[in-house]
């Protein structure tokens, strides 16, 4: 006899340990019940990889404008957006050791005036000098040597008619244009025709701006654009192995004051860091949604692994050991997450490449910046973050419904076929809700003192994450009325609906979660847009109190009016009705290492108030206040100001002008909107001094009391109308106008409204769906006894508009706290903004009756499910 | 239910499942009469079509060929929901695994067909707690879940709510079939009684030959075809009813 104590026997399990022949076969028959948990995958990781691409998208190709603007040079010499100097600044560069080049340029914005209004980039070089055209030719051509970039056929003709002008091949292409025709162009100083003379391949910047490029010589450009003899930027190429750092001090010392070196990697990382705000945003968005799709996933997942929890049982009767039934248990899931990786990658792309102009385009308004022609590349470290993503949620899905059943014992599991797993104890959920809510106060607190966003992001998916585990207890605090209430609203079949969202709490309680994270974060967007929208109105209003405002029609970035010679206000005023017309420039302007916006009026705006006001936020006598400003003896900042250069009323702010240093202290504070980092108001007078610019963006327009203000606008057209291309505004359709610039900026939610919703839709269904199935053997008796169909189809839908109703409340809550949390703390460390907390109240209501309507809808499926049941049938169902 | 008529009463039912060569008969031709206050046992092996006939007796299945009046009505020709209203009113079904819902009570179980007829909730559960009463399930249990029940009693339940509706009809699906013999005979004690006491026209279908006796008549099906039918008071003998 062979004694054998204590040796194991042969593990026979060992054959399955690295295949998929027990989970395959697991899921035959299943594949139609999962395919709800594969497209919530799918859909989960299409959008992270989305985003993770779009993100990427949008960074290169900005700062791909921007390393483009620059061309070949390591250093660029400017005065701000507006600045002007002489034109001799760059031979007082060029003959500092280590400059190879100084290459005098002007950069300005131009428009087609016609129904596409192209946005040009005008670039003003010396285009005898060739070196200084190399500049900015991209490697490839100058690699290749033969082919240039710029080809102009007589560059003597090109050089002395003023009017010549050199366009991309795609733009003339686009627009029918052949060397030696006109093309009309709006400028600051009115409109004007240019002569094509030559033509420009797209590449390198010129294939960044989507072929909106034009080339003038720079003394064309002078004249149209800045002055004789003044630039706004010299583009330094440096000697060979010559240090940056050390290049950008000499070229310093030899600069006016006001002028700065600075080399164009700067540029690069001021893009990267305001990009970087937004894209911190789009990912809060879709880790949202991706928390949405995780819980229907888990939900399907856990209801799938939930109702074979018996087979669990029955491979642990046999003797398959508990880590066994682990492993292939989590193996399936592996082949439900790689069938959602699998849809969700095209998808992915599909959307980034659908979705890319739209978050490209609300960058552009947000952040003011030239709008680059965006390409979606689709790039593996992206696909292999949204795998991970995808297999990793299935996994997490399987784990807790497997842990469970290897909790119970094994008779239990059998026994208790068709009954909810017993989860975790009450004490240890308790235990999690509670260092969620340690975990959220935590966080609110650290954010408070490192005004960091980030801890606002943190503590955004706490709270999603809270709302989820603040289901079931809202479920038992509401038990006691909504028992009876679904028994009345169910009619016969009323103890059937609510048995099955009483009896199946946990996965009541996820789906009703699961509406209310999706939902909530609609609330939570929208409760940001408005109070964006109505802090805006709040201000404007008092902002804007002239009966006309007129601007350029073209918007230079973003949302700022192209720039206009101050010579138009002029023109306004010999027109008759017009009684008196006020200035305004808007422009970015470096500071402190951020870039500023500076709001400058004339003084009769700032005086008094027959133009309209900013309102100060804090401030003495507010007359006083701006009385000062007028009179350019102080400046008064923006709250966000406050907040990111910790400065307050009596300070010193120190101005580089490009005629020196202006330093000016703080009279009051308002609110404004102009610049995530800050705005100083200043007087034109003072502006126009200290920064030589005669620019304007916008001109106040009060007219004669009596005359009608339809007179008033079509003698402005009739008589401007052909010299400039002018938009006139009223009052209150300039702020109409930057509402629709905040809902541009917004115009995301909308389609985030709809993900959101197919994606409760098919969550509430699924739940609806299990539930049936799980009492099948029921419904067959409850129609064995005399339930009629219509009862069946009752009990559903009450089940889909309990889950809805308590899915809002869920909602609600949680739009509200992360309303407050983003207005109050993540809005103005992310992009700077202080701004009122707004409730959408109208918001509120449509979204508690599109979560019925939407549970009504997911209903009816399952409800006709129900009814078409074929009662013989459904009393043999195992 | 319409009076002078039978309780059930079955014409040249066939009922087939599938189509053309793959068809299987569950019941093939059978013609069955069952007057109010009978006891009628029906006997056959596994896969006559017992099952088939009491689905079709109660209008949760419908006959390929023939018709099946209950209380004078022919089934066929109701619409879904007047056979629903019908079987409320008129049939008690009894199962063989029970199908008590596990998460009601077992006063839950018997009181909730009450809701389809309009009983109130109180009214409800006092109904339910008479008919379990009657079975002998005692009050003490009435709280509790199915699962803590033996299978005698959770049989007791399920007869107490086949029978809360009053129904004059009882159709029994192997009732004894899970439980033991001294259990199964007390349940059938309990059927006869309700048939003599109350007049409930009770059809059971079993396998047991003993469960056979209590019935007044004992039809046999074999092949979906009815071969034999003996009165309780005869021996083995001819069939009364020949197969078409």
């Amino acid at each position: 006899m062979n004694e054998s104590h204590g040796a194991a026997p042969p593990d026979a399990r060992d054959a399955y340990r690295f295949s998929f022949a027990l989970p395959l076969a697991f899921l035959s028959g299943s594949y139609l019940r999962l395919a709800l948990a594969v497209v919530a995958l799918a859909i989960a990781v299409a959008t992270v990889g989305m985003v993770d691409l779009v993100n990427r998208a949008v960074l290169l190709a900005f700062v791909e404008v921007a390393q483009n603007m620059a061309g070949r040079a390591s250093l660029e010499v400017s005065a701000g957006d507006a600045g002007l100097f002489p034109e001799s600044v760059a031979d007082d560069v060029a003959g500092v050791p280590g400059v190879q080049l100084a290459v005098p340029v002007v950069i300005a914005t131009a428009f087609t005036p016609d129904e596409h209004a192209d946005v040009l980039t005008v670039l003003g070089v010396d285009l005898t000098n060739k070196s200084a055209v190399r500049v900015y030719e991209t490697s490839e051509a100058l690699l290749s040597g033969s082919e240039r970039q710029l080809a102009i056929d007589d560059p003597l003709v090109f050089l002395a008619q003023r009017d010549s002008i050199a366009v991309t091949r795609e733009l003339a292409e686009r627009r029918g244009l052949a060397v030696g025709e006109s093309i009309l162009l709006d400028t600051p100083s009115g409109r004007r025709s240019f002569t094509v003379r030559g033509i420009l391949e797209s590449q390198g910047l010129a294939r960044a701006l989507g072929g909106n490029l034009a080339v003038l010589d720079i003394v064309a450009a002078e004249a149209v654009f800045t002055k004789p003899g003044f630039v706004n930027r010299i583009d330094i190429v440096a000697a060979r192995d010559t240090d940056p750092v050390g290049l950008a001090r000499a070229v310093d010392a030899v600069l006016p004051d006001g002028i700065r070196a600075t080399p164009p990697q700067f540029r690069k990382t001021d893009l990267e860091r305001v990009i970087r705000s937004f894209q911190l945003l789009l990912w809060g968005v879709a880790l949202i949604l991706l928390v949405v799709c995780f819980l229907i996933a888990f939900n399907r997942l856990a209801t799938h692994f939930e109702a074979r929890a018996w087979q669990a049982g029955t491979l642990r009767a046999v003797g398959v050991r508990r880590t066994a039934v682990w492993r292939e248990l989590l193996k399936e899931s592996v082949v439900v997450g790689g069938l959602g990786v699998i849809l969700g990658l095209p998808l992915s792309v599909a959307l980034g490449r659908w979705l890319l102009p739209m978050i490209a385009n609300a960058a552009v308004v947000n952040f003011k910046l030239i709008a680059p022609k965006a390409e979606l590349e689709v790039r593996a470290v992206s696909l292999v973050i949204a795998t991970i993503v995808g297999l990793g949620a299935a996994v997490m899905a399987a784990w807790l419904p497997t842990w469970r059943a290897a909790r119970v014992p094994v008779a239990e599991t059998m026994r208790r076929r068709g009954v909810e797993q017993a989860g975790a104890t009450p004490r240890m959920v308790w235990l999690v809700r509670g260092l969620l809510l340690a975990g959220i106060g935590t966080t609110l607190v650290v954010q408070s003192f490192a005004e960091s966003p980030v801890w606002g992001l943190v503590a955004t998916i706490l709270v999603a994450a809270g709302t989820v585990l603040a289901a079931s207890p809202l479920l038992q605090v509401l038990r006691a009325p909504l028992g009876p209430m679904v028994e009345w609203l169910a009619g016969p079949t009323g103890p059937f609906a609510w048995s099955a969202i009483w009896d199946n709490r946990r996965r009541t309680a996820l789906t009703i979660g699961m509406i209310g994270i999706g939902l909530g974060s609609v609330l939570w967007l929208s409760t940001m847009a408005k109070s964006l929208e109505d802090t805006l109105i709040y201000a404007q209003t008092s902002a804007v109190r002239a009966e006309l405002i007129v601007a350029s029609s073209h918007v230079a970035s973003g949302w700022v009016f192209a720039p206009v010679d101050e010579s138009l206000m002029k023109d306004l005023e010999r027109i008759e009705g017009v009684a008196a017309v006020a200035g305004n420039r808007l422009l970015e302007w470096p500071y402190e290492g951020e870039s500023i916006a500076l709001d400058v009026f004339d003084p009769e705006y700032l005086r008094g108030e027959q133009f309209g006001r900013w309102m100060l936020v804090d401030g003495d006598d507010e007359q006083a206040v701006w009385e000062r400003v007028a009179s350019g003896s102080g400046i008064v900042v923006s709250t966000n100001f406050v907040l990111h250069f910790k400065k307050g009323i009596g300070d010193d702010v120190v101005l580089n002008t490009p005629t020196g240093p202006l330093t000016i202290p703080i009279v009051g504070i308002s609110m404004v909107f102009a610049s995530p980092t800050g705005t100083v108001h200043l007087s034109r007078e003072l502006y126009t001094r200290r920064w030589n610019d005669h620019q304007l963006n916008r001109i106040w327009v009060r007219t004669t009391p009596g005359t009608p203000l339809p007179a008033v606008r079509a003698a402005i057209t009739r008589s401007l109308g052909s010299k400039y291309r002018l938009r006139i505004f009223s009052a209150k359709e300039m702020v109409d106008y930057w509402v629709a610039q905040v809902r541009r900026a917004f115009a995301g939610i909308g389609v985030l409204r709809v993900l959101v919703l197919v994606a409760l839709l098919l969550g509430v269904a699924d739940t609806l769906v299990a539930g049936l199935v799980q009492r099948t053997r029921e419904i067959g008796v409850a129609r064995s006894i005399g339930a009629r169909r219509g009862h069946l189809q009752r009990m559903v839908v009450v089940e889909g508009v309990v889950l809805g109703a308590l899915g809002f409340l869920l909602a609600a809550a949680m739009g509200l706290i992360l309303g407050w949390l983003w207005v109050r703390m993540t809005l103005p460390q992310l992009l700077g903004y202080v701004v009122h907390l707004h409730v959408p109240l109208e918001q509120m209501f449509l979204v508690a009756v599109m979560a019925i309507v939407v549970c009504v809808v997911a209903a009816l499926l399952p409800a006709r499910q129900a009814a078409s049941l074929a009662p013989a049938t459904a009393l043999r169902y195992e | 239910m319409k009076s002078n008529q039978p309780a059930i009463q079955m014409v040249n039912v066939h009922r087939r499942y599938g189509d053309g060569e793959q068809s299987v008969g569950a019941l093939n031709g059978v013609d069955l009469s069952v007057e109010a206050g009978e006891f009628v046992s029906v006997m056959g092996p596994s896969g006559a079509g017992k099952s088939t006939l009491l689905n079709l007796m109660a209008g949760l299945d419908t006959p390929s060929e023939g018709q099946v009046f209950l209380g004078g009505y022919d089934l066929s020709s109701l619409s879904d929901d007047a056979r629903s209203d019908l079987r409320l009113r008129s049939i008690g079904f009894v199962f063989q695994t029970f199908n008590l819902f596990p998460t009601f009570s077992i006063l839950q179980n018997v009181a909730w067909p009450l809701g389809f007829l309009g009983v109130r909730r109180q009214d409800a559960r006092a109904r339910a707690a008479e008919s379990l009463e009657q079975l002998g399930v005692e009050p003490r249990t009435h709280a509790r879940l199915p699962a803590e029940l033996s299978g005698g009693e959770q049989q007791r339940v399920a007869i107490a709510r086949a029978l809360v509706t009053r129904p004059s009809v009882l159709l029994a699906d192997e009732p004894t079939g899970n439980l033991d013999s001294r259990m199964g005979r007390i349940i059938l004690d309990l059927l006869r009684r309700l048939n003599s006491d109350r007049g409930v026209t009770v059809v059971l279908v079993t396998h047991n030959t003993l469960a056979a006796t209590y019935g007044h008549r004992t039809v046999e099906l074999r092949d979906g075809r009815l071969v034999r039918e003996t009165r309780a008071d005869t021996q083995v003998g001819a069939a009364r009813v020949t197969t078409s």
